[in-house]
């Protein structure tokens, strides 16, 4: 079961179109990153997704139903931490808290203490008094405290030092355990990469990619260096490897997909060293993000 | 409604809530107490001058002509700028403050996604004005009655025009709130929404002047919220407005509806 999907889902204003066409599944139980550069359209996917912007056309639904229709019911299953979060000023975070427990009536007052020792956050200071860590603290709380199926966090790491960033991701990984899901939206690569088991690329309102981590990898390139004992570099080499530096006894390029065949071609050379770089999708990532590259909407 | 919501809504105005009728039952006290200062002769001697009669009229919507009585006086009080300014503002404060004032301050994304409708959410907020209101438009009474008691007039108050008084009031009262929460619902920032309303008002008001004065503006003023408030009309003991009352009543209950059906259906910026 999908707990996110969407059908030819656009949204425009005016002339602008926004999202164009996003057909997204994001599976039940799983880790979804949602990457794209600023400005393609994540954040309005996602208030569409939470029934605060209306699509233009197109469907969309979250856990099995419509967004616009459910409403509350569909709501109290799911938990959002906005990008730019905001709270009301003159209430201490726990009267935050309270009131938002109340008005859910999920009596969430366990978990809310877990929570706020979790992430170290003290809740008798008030919302102005907060840093923007603190706010930022104070939103994941709120996101998380009545457990949740469907956690969506909109640039959750915004602000959050690296302590709290990995109490962060064990909790999400905790999520996941438990079989509910997280829509954790970002453009930063490597907290992605480094969290989420899917993932899914926007980009200028087209969705130009959705694989998971492990294939994305596979067609990521790694890079190479050989350098060969005393002999000329070869004048021929496997059909994968791309040479982009040839010089004396060195040959430098990138291989994509198993290493496998590389590995058999070096076997048959004399090869004095040999550096093969792990797989690095930030340059399939940034030829995603390139407004070069032609989009092309995924069925 | 959500019960939360409704707490919290007062929470966040309780002073204003308090502050507004407790001023206007010490003004209308005070209003009572100026009269008796002045004495019956003084104020027939200032009521019959042309220059505060014509006054008068454009103030009350009526010439008061030589009726001069305590219960006629106290009206007054009842039309007097002070009263409606206590009442916009408690209005523009409450109705502006969650609708529109949550999408403007950026707090309106955690709101809305919480498991309450949206209709849920202008019904919370609406029972708190619409509650308040009652007391509001009962404390002008209530002042004449405090300030009677302090400092008697040279003859007793009738109360029971100043009750209709206090219906028609609410009416007014009902209607202004019930757009404020209309155009709260159609705008994205706090300010505009109060600037649409205000607007609206001080029209009405220059309006409802005009009118008793120029023949011409007469015809339209009927389009001001103000010309369905007649204080003069019920002191003198008429029937009950019930053409004013339906026609403010009737104002409340459509930009109401409008709201709540523009405000459930409208997308929400982000801040």
């Amino acid at each position: 079961m999908d707990a996110i999907v969407t059908r030819e889902l656009c949204k425009s204003y005016g002339r602008t179109e926004v999202l164009q066409r996003v057909n997204l599944r994001v599976p039940a139980g799983s880790l979804f990153g949602f990457l794209g550069p600023n400005g393609s359209g994540k954040t309005t996917t996602i208030r569409v997704l939470l029934g605060l912007l209306r699509a233009s056309a197109g469907q969309a639904h979250v856990l099995g139903q419509d967004v616009w229709r459910a409403g509350p019911r569909l709501r109290a299953q799911v938990g959002y931490l906005p990008g730019d979060v905001r709270f009301y000023e003159h209430l201490t975070g726990r009267a935050t808290l309270a009131f938002l427990d109340a008005a859910r009536r999920a009596r969430a007052k366990k978990e809310i203490g877990r929570l706020a020792e979790r992430f170290a956050l003290d809740l008798d200071i008030r919302v102005r008094n907060y840093s923007r860590g603190m706010k930022q603290k104070l939103g994941l709380i709120q996101a998380l405290m009545h457990r949740p199926q469907l956690i969506v966090l909109d640039e959750p790491t915004t602000a959050l030092d690296p302590l709290v960033l990995q109490t962060l991701n064990e909790e999400l990984r905790a999520v996941v355990h438990d079989g509910r899901t997280v829509l954790f939206s970002s453009h930063t690569l490597s907290e992605v990469q480094a969290l989420c088991d899917h993932v899914a690329i926007l980009r200028a309102g087209h969705l130009v990619e959705r694989d998971t981590i492990a294939k994305l990898q596979r067609q990521a390139l790694r890079h190479v260096e050989i350098r060969f004992a005393g002999e000329p570099v070869p004048t021929s080499w496997p059909a994968g490897l791309t040479v982009t530096e040839r010089r004396d006894t060195r040959l430098g390029g990138t291989w994509a997909g198993p290493v496998d065949p590389l590995l058999r071609w070096l076997a048959a050379q004399r090869v004095e060293d040999v550096t093969i770089g792990a797989p690095d999708l930030e340059d399939l990532f940034l030829a995603y993000y390139s407004t070069a590259a032609p989009l092309e909407t995924r069925p | 409604m959500n019960g939360a919501l409704v707490r919290k809504t007062f929470r966040d105005s309780w002073w204003l809530l308090i502050l507004v009728p407790v001023a206007i039952v010490v003004f209308e006290t005070l209003v009572v107490r100026a009269y008796r200062e002045i004495g019956s002769e003084a104020a027939g001697f200032w009521m019959n001058r042309p220059f505060t009669r014509q006054l008068m009229r454009v103030l009350m919507g009526a010439d008061l002509g030589a009726s001069i009585t305590p219960t006629v006086l106290v009206m007054i009080g009842f039309a007097h700028p002070l009263l409606h300014a206590l009442n916009w503002l408690l209005l523009l404060t409450v109705c502006t403050r969650t609708t529109v004032g949550e999408i403007d301050r950026g707090t309106a994304d955690v709101l809305l996604t919480l498991p309450i409708s949206r209709a849920s959410i202008y019904a919370s907020v609406s029972s708190v004005w619409i509650l308040v209101g009652v007391p509001v438009s009962l404390a002008p009474v209530l002042g004449v009655w405090i300030g009677e008691w302090l400092s008697p007039l040279w003859a007793p108050i009738t109360f029971r025009p100043l009750f209709v008084l206090a219906l028609n009031l609410l009416a007014l009262y009902l209607s202004v709130g019930g757009v404020a929460m209309c155009m709260s619902s159609l705008v994205s920032r706090r300010g505009t929404a109060v600037a649409l309303v205000l607007t609206g008002l001080l029209a009405s008001v220059l309006l409802n002047f005009l009118a008793s004065v120029w023949a011409a503006a007469e015809r339209l003023a009927f389009l001001g919220l103000l010309h369905y408030y007649k204080p003069f009309t019920a002191i003198r003991g008429g029937p009950l407005p019930v053409d004013d009352l339906a026609t403010l009543g009737a104002v409340a209950v459509v930009a109401w509806l409008s709201g709540l059906v523009c405000y459930c259906r409208r997308d929400i910026p982000a801040a």
